[in-house]
């Protein structure tokens, strides 16, 4: 049984494409790249000297744009006059960054979590229900003057210490 | 200062008459708490719908069970120099200090949702400056009259 793509569904890449992502998805860097990358360079070089060493400067610029495409995912940086491009730092800082970053989404999340909904929702509770109590008790207005009439509470300036906390 | 600048809410005053009746041990733990009240301030309280010069203020009597006192400055138009807002269950008093130290090693934002929500959800006092009349609105924002000239 065959599925067929939705009226919505992406149309079918080209080959074109489908080649390029190919190529796009190959890491030049592993096995057996190298090897063949470095076969092509000493091809290269053989083929130019069975032909006979170009003259002509012009002649030589085929060759090292392609030798230097071929050498380029081995090459660990750039350094022209005071600029200097270091390849493979860059990659290890961002890696480091990378790594460094996601440590503190992590960390982040771990906190949030530690925190907790349930912390949240009692502390917002309890808050919710002092403060109703207040605010209600507040609303019933400036009653009596203490101590109420006829309640027998010592009218006095009290020299026991309760606790301010 | 005499007694007479203490005053309580018509709440305050009936949950005092209860605990006379029932506990007269934590009664007297209270009344000892309030008649400290001319001393020094208590400590303060931050909750929604006290008038914003006159923040809730706090003292807890030396009787563990006994409820805690919660207190303000007279506003503008209520008699005295302090009002006694409510005699607090200790157990709920005790939850809302913890949450507020909770909150505050937490982040702004945590902070600000829950005293947003705390704020939206509680009524907001409006008082009037017709002595002893306290109205009640149930709005987000508070409207209150408060006397600026009232010691704090």
């Amino acid at each position: 049984m065959t599925e067929t793509a939705g009226p919505g569904a992406a149309p079918e890449p080209s080959g074109w494409v489908k080649s390029w992502r190919w190529l796009a998805s190959l890491d030049l860097t592993k096995p057996p790249a190298p090897v063949l990358r470095w076969l092509g360079i000493v091809f290269i070089a053989i083929g130019y000297a069975a032909a006979g060493a170009p003259t002509q400067l012009g002649d030589w610029l085929w060759p090292v744009i392609l030798a230097g495409a071929l050498i380029l995912p081995d090459i660990a940086g750039f350094a022209v006059g005071g600029f200097r491009l270091d390849l493979r730092q860059a990659q290890d800082d961002i890696a480091t960054l990378r790594q460094e970053v996601n440590a503190q989404a992590r960390a982040s999340s771990v906190a949030g979590v530690a925190i907790g909904d349930d912390a949240i929702a009692a502390w917002t509770d309890a808050l919710i229900r002092a403060a109703r109590q207040a605010t209600s008790d507040q609303a019933s207005g400036a009653a009596a003057p203490w101590p109420p009439p006829g309640s027998g509470s010592r009218a006095r300036q009290s020299t026991a210490s309760p606790d301010r906390t | 200062m005499t007694m007479a600048d203490i005053w309580l809410t018509t709440a305050a005053e009936a949950a005092f008459s209860e605990l006379q009746a029932t506990s007269p041990d934590q009664a007297d733990a209270v009344s000892d708490a309030i008649n400290t009240i001319i001393a020094a301030d208590g400590r303060r309280i931050d909750l929604p719908g006290a008038p914003a010069a006159e923040p809730f203020l706090a003292i807890e009597p030396r009787d563990p069970d006994a409820p805690a006192v919660l207190y303000r400055h007279a506003a503008n138009g209520e008699p005295g120099k302090w009002l006694v807002v409510s005699l607090m269950n200790r157990e709920d008093y005790r939850a809302a200090r913890q949450a507020e130290q909770a909150l505050a090693t937490t982040p702004p934002a945590v902070r600000d949702l829950v005293n947003g929500v705390v704020a939206g959800t509680v009524a907001t006092a409006n008082l009037t400056p017709k002595a002893g009349t306290v109205t009640v609105t149930h709005s987000g924002a508070a409207s209150t009259t408060t006397n600026p000239d009232k010691p704090s």
